[in-house]
């Protein structure tokens, strides 16, 4: 991409976005909302779930080969099924909505932020200890949230002492990450289950409002997936980027970035940007449009287009990307396009749907 | 507030007059200046203006946009003093500015900032004396709540602060004895460096405090069960003495379909509303504003997600009336019945459902009067 070029277009659309847009669509039907929940479900939640699932059970699977029989060759196949695992949860894990909000899933597959480092220091003394109590599965799932999950998981297989984990003199450490990765599976079957096809949960989601919905009517259903777009956006940019990013670059903090550990942290920001992606092109949010006398629509793709690709530019480590000039400047522009990229689609967007100023669905206080 | 309490807390403050050709204008004409000492009402609300800025209106007796003000920051929450002489315009969290105007003259605005560590939740209140502005305030890096003390009397002064006894301090107000404050700890925690991002949805837990303002000390605390510890208690309107009716927003699943407003009641606790099912549902798991009659006996919630107002009696949630209309978010008391403000700029007459007037601007989640 033509960086130069990228900021002009920039600069151009937000020109264009000072425009009030009236409201085309002041009430979209039943059927196209339920159309575009089905879609949802079919196209983005479903396929990723299974996803995710089937990275958790290969993670597990090589966890076990690893605790079995500690060398070189299963630590590396359980450091690269860790990699898959966490760009896995990054396609899904901004669809917050249904049972990843119960029970505190989100949490436990992954404690982010955590600025304290409240996670880190409940690992590191639990190894100190040795507590036995984190090997064993219903034992660990009454932990704290920040001990059962990707984060420990991550500094279990890649953090300090991890290279001991070739010899049985890491036997604590490593069932300790097995215990932890079983849990994570049986969060995605969790998952999985809940949205499948044919589930209670699922087919009362994609209903849009009546005696067996989740939703009280067509206007909270079409919050929620518009919902679950823009805070996902603001996480994204907020916690995702702006943990590490800062506006000057003696102050950024590349050990704070989500799972740096691992070099996961750009492979995961692509997996979760592709998912704010999907949901408006298959899971068909822009199908709603039913009149663009603006061109919206062209315009939020082709924003979505530039950050995709933009994103994709730039090579990881993160440590790395943030002392190349030009790489953590790209990282900027990331940083300033969301912004505008999600007032668009809290505003004009919604506006187009009948959904107000997004006032409602964007966040209440 | 006795001087031993001030000296207790000093603090530092920022605060500064807004000159001439400032970018926050304020604008009364003189007509508006006759429509305000002649109203017996002011209504007051944040808004979005259609070119995406954002202000605040004071609207007459009968409706007419009498002031105008534009602001920097979206707004929240508009407290007036006593005399209704002052209004207290507070930034939307995590935004750490308060702008206050005169009602009555085109007095300059006067901007004050939170404290550094410090940015406001939205709301506040005036002593009974007029003499104390307190505001919700979050001291983010400890991650816990605040009630931050200004001096009315002299410029709005910060002169000092005290324990919220909660994370996430939202609306906070003073009960009859004049003496009481009641808190209501939305039980988030937020951090401006991760915007308006919820860090703590795992273990918050949300509470109604009751703190005596003199002394900052905890007269005593109500902590919401576990069975709805995802609950963040927001909004409150005092109907006794002793006892305010509050309403939630549920931060969990819509799978589930959780009790939203309830009494709380000094040396008893909280009450959850025994509402029909079928209506609880309707709120769509959030209440975006209350207001209570002048008389103190009806009570009115929205929720512009569930797209519902209900009117309900204030002692013990029986429901009286129920609109649904879209967006509604902002309520104030009127003589027989309650104005609402939709984000489509329209007041409602909650008794007969009729559109009083429409503006060219969004109203924001609170309107109140005076």
């Amino acid at each position: 991409m033509n960086f130069k070029i990228a900021n002009i277009c920039f600069l151009g659309v937000l020109a264009f976005s000072s425009c009030f847009v009236q409201s085309a669509n002041s009430k979209l039907s039943k059927q196209k909302i339920e159309g575009v929940l089905k879609a949802s479900v079919e196209n983005i939640v479903r396929p990723r779930l299974n996803e995710f699932k089937e990275k958790a059970i290969y993670l597990n699977e090589a966890m076990q080969a690893l605790c079995e029989t500690p060398n070189e060759e299963n630590l590396k196949a359980s450091r690269d099924e860790f990699k898959k695992l966490a760009i896995a949860w990054g396609g899904i894990e901004h669809f917050r909505s249904g049972p990843i909000k119960e029970q505190n899933r989100l949490e436990r597959v992954l404690f982010y932020p955590d600025r304290k480092s409240t996670g880190l220091k409940q690992v590191q003394r639990r190894l100190v200890k040795k507590d036995a109590t984190l090997t064993e599965l219903k034992s660990l799932q009454s932990k704290s949230v920040a001990v059962q999950g990707l984060g420990a998981i991550e500094f279990l297989l890649f953090g300090t002492g991890s290279n001991d984990l070739v010899s049985t003199s890491a036997d604590f450490r490593c069932k300790f990450a097995k215990t932890a990765s079983a849990n994570v599976e049986a969060i995605s079957s969790e998952l999985q289950g809940s949205w499948q096809a044919g589930s209670d949960f699922s087919k009362r989601w994609m209903q849009a409002g009546n005696s067996g919905s989740i939703f009280a009517n067509e206007q909270e259903a079409i919050n929620e997936l518009l919902g679950v777009l823009v805070h996902g956006l603001e996480v994204f940019r907020d916690i995702r980027i702006g943990g590490f990013l800062k506006k000057e670059a003696k102050y950024d903090r590349p050990k704070s970035a989500l799972l740096w550990r691992s070099q996961s942290t750009l492979p995961v920001l692509k997996a979760n940007f592709k998912m704010f992606e999907g949901v408006m092109e298959e899971g068909g949010l822009y199908s709603l449009v039913e009149e663009d006398l603006n061109g919206t629509v062209n315009s939020l793709r082709f924003e979505f287009k530039q950050i995709k690709n933009t994103l994709n530019s730039i090579s990881p480590p993160i440590a790395d990307a943030l002392e190349n000039e030009k790489q953590r400047a790209k990282l900027h522009y990331i940083k300033n396009t969301l912004g505008y990229l999600i007032e668009r689609i809290d505003g004009e967007f919604a506006l187009m749907l009948g959904l107000s100023s997004g006032f409602s669905f964007s966040d209440g206080d | 507030m006795s001087k031993l309490f001030i000296n207790l807390f000093p603090m530092d403050r920022r605060l500064f007059m807004l000159g001439a050709g400032s970018l926050f204008l304020s604008s009364l004409n003189a007509l508006g200046e006759d429509l305000v000492l002649g109203s017996e009402t002011i209504f007051a609300s944040c808004v979005k203006k259609s070119d995406g800025s954002f202000g605040a209106v004071l609207l007459d007796e009968n409706y007419k946009l009498i002031k105008d003000i534009i602001l920097p920051q979206r707004g929240h929450d508009i407290v007036f003093d006593r005399l209704g002489e002052i209004a207290v315009i507070f930034s939307r969290r995590p935004g750490n500015i308060a702008t206050i105007i005169a009602t009555q003259n085109n007095a300059k605005p006067i901007i004050i900032t939170a404290p550094e560590g410090r940015h406001f939740y939205g709301h506040g209140v005036f002593s009974w004396t007029n003499k104390l502005l307190f505001a919700s305030e979050n001291d983010y890096e400890n991650g816990v709540g605040k009630i931050g003390i200004y001096d009315a009397t002299d410029k709005f002064n910060r002169i000092g602060e005290f324990d919220s006894f909660g994370i996430g301090p939202h609306e906070i107000i003073i009960l009859s004895d004049g003496i009481t404050l009641a808190v209501a700890n939305g039980g988030i925690e937020t951090h401006p460096e991760f915007g308006r991002a919820k860090l703590n949805l795992a273990t918050m837990r949300s509470s109604i405090s009751f703190i005596n303002t003199q002394d900052g000390r905890l007269i005593e605390q109500h902590v919401l069960p576990e069975n709805v510890q995802k609950l963040s208690i927001r909004h409150m309107v005092s109907n006794d003495e002793k006892s305010v009716v509050f309403g939630g927003q549920y931060q969990g699943s819509a799978n589930k379909v959780v009790a939203l407003m309830g009494n709380c009641i000094m040396g008893e606790g909280l009450k959850f509303w025994n509402l029909e099912p079928k209506l609880v549902k309707q709120f769509s798991n959030y209440t975006g504003s209350l207001a209570i009659s002048d008389d103190l006996q009806t009570v009115a919630v929205s929720s512009p997600k569930g797209g519902i107002v209900g009117v309900f009696e204030a002692a013990n949630g029986r429901l009286k009336n129920k609109i649904l209309k879209p967006h509604i978010n902002g309520l104030a008391p009127l003589a027989q019945s309650f104005i609402a403000s939709s984000e489509e700029g329209t007041l409602v007459d909650l008794k007969t459902g009729n559109s009083k007037r429409h503006f060219d601007f969004s109203f924001d989640n609170h309107m109140v009067t005076i």
